[in-house]
């Protein structure tokens, strides 16, 4: 598997550009390796967001640099995956809290659209297709059958 | 006219390309530059840091063309919201349409060998997305 890093510095202050820089890179999903060291697997999008972060951070004072590596040490790419994965298990698990926090009959058109976009944003960042996501898409199913019924 | 912007076109700079030749420039031919290039050092320039549509306050560059040229066009307001959320730029919760916009962006592109062609195919991509959109009301 071939992985694309940003490894990066940006001047400590202000502070805000930091903050900027890590939620963009948090929004991407990708993998911290080291302090200002990130990872993503190598893929025309990953390498397309990669390539604006680093023109900005540039455009903030700062340096990036981008490489394309691969894995040399055995485990390296599953304790990636493994991390990867869990964070998109916590996203899952939020959101079906949340579901379960109202009851099921209170739960409008409206709001069963925007669960239905949340669930769809976890989904597109879930690289193996954890199984607590298609148990809220059954959820979902069933709610909006419930919603359609009452509808009548 | 040529215009420029990065290689490898996706859904940002196919939006603007179909914006380019369907409200600006009928005739435009496009340029690409490899990943890094600064836009300065060009005229007519999209997509790419420093270039005259660019991205811009969390929102894509096909947002920037068109509100500099056909700000009060509803369709194309729509359009922004869907583009900007399949280009991941914006923190806001992407609508539905841009999960397929992205994907159906990215497959014309390996589909096709250049990224000329890549945009040529992307034009009825956007076609279609505003005919959709204007019919959906």
């Amino acid at each position: 598997m071939k992985w694309i890093l940003l490894q990066y510095e940006l001047p400590n202050e202000p502070s805000k550009y930091r903050v900027g820089i890590w939620r963009r890179l948090k929004k991407q999903n990708a993998y911290k390796l080291l302090d200002g060291l990130y990872c993503l697997p190598y893929t025309d999008s990953s390498l397309e967001r990669f390539n604006w972060i680093s023109a900005d951070i540039e455009k903030m004072g700062g340096k990036a640099m981008l490489w394309a590596s691969d894995a040399l040490l055995q485990g390296q790419e599953a304790e990636i995956i493994k991390k990867k994965t869990k964070a998109i298990k916590m996203q899952y698990e939020k959101l079906y809290e949340k579901i379960n926090e109202i009851s099921k009959d209170e739960i409008t058109m409206s709001m069963f659209k925007e669960f239905s976009r949340q669930w769809a944003d976890i989904k597109w960042h879930d690289p193996v297709g954890d199984p607590l996501g298609e148990s809220i898409k059954d959820l979902l199913t069933k709610i909006r059958i419930m919603i359609r019924r009452n509808e009548k | 006219m040529i215009w420029t912007t990065w290689e490898n076109v996706g859904v940002d700079r196919m939006a603007c390309a179909w914006f380019i030749r369907r409200y600006l420039d009928e005739k435009a031919t496009f340029d690409f530059l490899p990943y890094g290039t600064k836009a300065q050092k060009f005229e007519n320039t999209f997509d790419m840091p420093g270039a005259q549509y660019s991205h811009n306050r969390g929102k894509c560059s096909f947002a920037a063309i068109v509100k500099k040229n056909r700000s009060k066009d509803k369709v194309l307001n729509l359009m922004i919201e869907i583009v900007d959320g399949a280009d991941e730029v914006s923190d806001r919760l992407p609508p539905p349409e841009s999960y397929g916009l992205e994907a159906l962006c990215v497959g014309t592109r390996l589909a096709n060998k250049t990224d000329i062609k890549a945009l040529d195919k992307g034009m009825e991509l956007y076609d279609a997305l505003y005919l959709y959109i204007k019919n959906k009301g």
